[in-house]
């Protein structure tokens, strides 16, 4: 679980998206797999995502599912040492392949038709259907964090980070369907972190 | 909120019978195979399954008053190994630390100068 503060100004500029909070902005869900490859050094994957999702309140639109991610996957370098048996301390530095993502349920309309005619054949009533696409973006960046582990087992651990993140995000250049398209401003570029993660072991 | 009580209740009772049919009690806890296992391997080259049966063992062993020198000693003896191991930085790892904490120092310093 990671903790950060963007101000993510391409949604809370318009009352149209579900409302800010703090589990929608500033938390991120976190899951990771490393492997020591060196005396002191793990590599590895890791990834923190931002979620949000609700109904977004358009006046004169259907009113669709609105769901929008923003994913840090990171491809980290770590070194470590025991300053005691028990504990760790650790220091990571990583580029980041960042990822945008927002989709939308939308409800079909004068396209549905067609369906409802399939469905009709067969002596179903009609349905209203709905229909999914998502616009995306990807960057790049880096982040260095500062780790500190405490061992409860020798195969369990608990393990707070702290560092920074810095973004190369623009919000040129998404993709939808193909399309090149504008999408919302974040101001993600130098954003502080802390995480906190529980660690499992294997030899 | 009726309804909420009742699917905690559901929950821990299916929890219950499930746990007495894939759990079974453990006969004779202190002298398990799987502590031989745990001496062999270390407790971080056991495997899930076999880890969960240890926890269970090292419990069980406990609460009949068995001998927690046991276990203690196979768990410091990892402790330590890790310890040994790990205590000091080798090659290159500890210039990359310092690579580190001068980054993470002058984004915070940096930035808290900026403002």
């Amino acid at each position: 679980m990671g903790i950060y503060e963007p101000t993510l100004t391409g949604f809370d500029d318009n009352n149209q998206f579900p409302v800010a909070k703090v589990w929608n902005r500033n938390l991120l869900t976190n899951y990771g797999i490393y492997y020591q490859f060196f005396y002191n050094a793990r590599i590895g994957y890791s990834s923190y995502t931002s979620w949000d999702f609700g109904e977004m309140t358009s006046d004169g639109g259907s009113k669709p599912i609105f769901g929008r991610s923003l994913t840090y996957r990171m491809f980290p370098i770590e070194t470590y040492f025991r300053i005691k048996p028990k504990i760790e301390l650790n220091f990571t530095l990583t580029p980041i392949w960042g990822r945008s993502k927002i989709s939308l349920n939308t409800r079909l309309n004068e396209s549905g038709d067609d369906w409802n005619t399939l469905l009709a054949i067969y002596g179903n009533e009609a349905l209203e259907l709905a229909t999914t696409d998502a616009m995306r973006q990807d960057w790049m960046g880096y982040s260095g964090q500062i780790g500190f582990r405490y061992y409860l087992k020798t195969y369990l651990g608990l393990e707070l980070k702290l560092g920074f993140m810095h973004n190369y995000y623009s919000e040129k250049n998404w993709r939808l369907q193909g399309n090149k398209i504008t999408g919302p401003v974040y101001d993600i570029e130098k954003l502080p972190i802390f995480a906190f993660k529980v660690i499992y072991g294997l030899k | 909120m009726k309804n909420i009580q009742k699917a905690i209740i559901m929950v821990l009772m299916f929890n219950s019978l499930f746990g007495i049919q894939i759990l079974p009690k453990i006969k004779d806890p202190c002298s398990d195979p799987i502590i031989a296992v745990a001496k062999e391997k270390g407790l971080k080259g056991m495997n899930m399954v076999e880890t969960i049966r240890y926890v269970r063992v090292e419990k069980a062993c406990k609460n009949l008053g068995g001998h927690d020198e046991t276990f203690y000693i196979i768990e410091s003896k990892e402790y330590q190994r890790d310890y040994e191991q790990s205590r000091f930085m080798v090659s290159w790892t500890s210039t990359f630390s310092y690579c580190v904490g001068v980054a993470i120092f002058y984004y915070f310093a940096l930035g808290w100068m900026a403002k």
